[in-house]
C-alpha cells in the first residue's frame, strides 16, 4: 500500500465486506417510508435527562438494571422506568405528571415500536406500568384524558 | 450508496425532502440510498454490536420520519441523521454499559466460519488479517475516524465532523496521523506490500 486512498480504500472494501449495513436493516428504513406520519400531529416531548448518562458521567453503577428517563412538553412530565424483563423485553412503568408536579389520572401511555405497540392505562395517580416492551427502538406516546396528545423521540432501549 | 456532496445530489436533496414530505414512497427510499452509508459507518462506530448498530439504524430514520416536515433546511438532514445516530448509539452503549470497539477482529472471526466463497477466503488472506489486527491496534478516535471515512468516502468533512463530533479543520491532520499510526502498526505486524490476494 503506498498511499492514503489505497488504505482507506482497503479498509472501506474490508468493512463493507466483513460489516456491511445489513439488507434486512436497509428494508426496514425503506418500509419506515410507509408510515411517514406517525406522530408527527403529536406535540413532541423533549429529553430531559437519562439516567445513562448520569451514570456514566458519575462512573457510579446507579441504573446498572434499570433506565430512568424524563422528558417534558408544555404542561406535561414524563417520568418513565425502563427494567430488563426477559431478554429481549423490558417492564416500562413511571408517571405522568402536570407542570406543577400534580398527577394527570386517566388516559393511556402507548409504546410505539418497529412491528407494534404496547399500551398501558393511567390510573388515578397518574402511575402506569407496561410489560413485555420489546428491546430496540421504540417512542412514547402519551394520550392523557384531557389536553393534548405528546410523543417522544424514537430512541433505542 | 451515492454520495451526498456533489452539487447535483446536494439539489436533489432538497427536492428529494419535499417529495418525501408529499408522501413520495420512492423518494424515502432514494434518501436512505444516499445517506445509509455514512449513517451506518456512524452508528457501527460508536456501537458495540451490529445488533446495537442495527437498532441505532431504525431509530434514526423513525425519527427522521416524523421530524423530516421540521427539518427547514434540507442541505442540514445528512448532517442531522449522523449527529442522531451518533447520540442514539452512544446513549445506547451508556445504557447498557458496554465500550464501543470498532475493531474488526471479531468480524473477521465470524467471517471466517461462513464458508469458502472466495469473498471469505478473501478476508481470511494474510493481508486483511494483518490490516484488521493493525486497526484494532489504533485508538478508538483512530478507529472511528477511519471507519467512517472508509465505508463513507463520499462524505463531507461536515458530515464526518458532525458523525464524529469532533471540529471539521482538525480532520484532515487526524486522518493523516491516524493513517501514519496505521502504517506503522502494519509494518510491525510484516509488511505493508500489496495483498496477493484482493479484498
Amino acid at each position: 500500500m503506498t498511499g492514503a486512498g489505497t488504505e482507506l480504500g482497503l479498509l472501506g472494501r474490508l468493512f463493507r465486506t466483513a460489516d456491511p449495513t445489513p439488507a434486512r436493516a436497509v428494508s426496514r428504513a425503506y418500509r419506515v417510508g410507509r408510515g411517514l406520519a406517525g406522530g408527527a400531529a403529536a406535540r413532541r416531548f423533549v429529553l430531559l435527562s437519562d439516567s445513562a448518562d448520569a451514570a456514566s458521567s458519575a462512573g457510579s453503577e446507579v441504573g446498572e438494571r434499570e433506565r430512568g428517563l424524563v422528558f417534558a412538553v408544555a404542561g406535561r412530565v414524563l417520568d418513565l422506568a425502563l427494567t430488563p424483563e426477559e431478554p429481549g423485553s423490558l417492564r416500562a412503568s413511571g408517571m405522568v405528571l402536570s407542570r406543577s408536579g400534580q398527577p394527570v389520572p386517566g388516559g393511556e401511555v402507548v409504546f410505539r415500536h418497529p412491528t407494534g405497540t404496547r399500551r398501558g392505562e393511567l390510573d388515578a395517580g397518574g402511575g402506569f406500568r407496561i410489560r413485555a416492551v420489546p428491546a430496540g427502538p421504540v417512542s412514547v406516546l402519551l394520550c392523557p384524558r384531557t389536553g393534548g396528545r405528546a410523543v417522544t423521540d424514537w430512541f433505542v432501549c | 450508496m451515492a454520495t451526498v456532496t456533489e452539487p447535483g445530489h446536494s439539489c436533489g436533496t432538497s427536492v428529494l425532502v419535499r417529495r418525501v414530505v408529499g408522501g413520495d414512497e420512492r423518494a424515502w427510499r432514494d434518501l436512505v440510498d444516499r445517506n445509509g452509508g455514512v449513517v451506518w459507518a456512524a452508528a457501527r462506530a460508536y456501537s458495540a454490536t451490529r445488533a446495537d448498530a442495527e437498532d441505532v439504524w431504525q431509530a434514526t430514520w423513525l425519527s427522521l420520519a416524523e421530524n423530516l416536515h421540521r427539518i427547514r433546511d434540507a442541505e442540514a438532514l445528512p448532517g442531522w441523521l449522523v449527529t442522531t445516530a451518533r447520540r442514539e448509539s452512544l446513549r445506547l452503549a451508556r445504557a447498557r454499559r458496554r465500550e464501543s470497539p470498532a475493531g474488526l477482529d471479531g468480524l473477521l472471526v465470524e467471517t471466517a466460519d461462513n464458508g469458502g466463497d472466495p469473498e471469505s477466503a478473501a478476508l481470511r488472506s494474510v493481508l486483511a488479517a494483518r490490516l484488521a489486527r493493525a486497526f484494532s491496534q489504533l485508538s478508538g478516535r483512530c478507529q472511528r475516524l477511519l471507519r467512517v471515512m472508509a465505508v463513507a468516502p463520499e462524505a463531507s468533512y461536515e458530515q464526518i465532523s458532525r458523525a464524529l463530533g469532533v471540529p471539521r479543520g482538525s480532520i484532515g491532520p487526524k486522518k493523516q496521523r491516524c493513517l501514519r499510526t496505521l502504517r506503522q502498526r502494519m509494518l510491525a505486524l510484516g509488511g505493508v506490500e500489496e495483498p496477493e490476494v484482493a479484498l
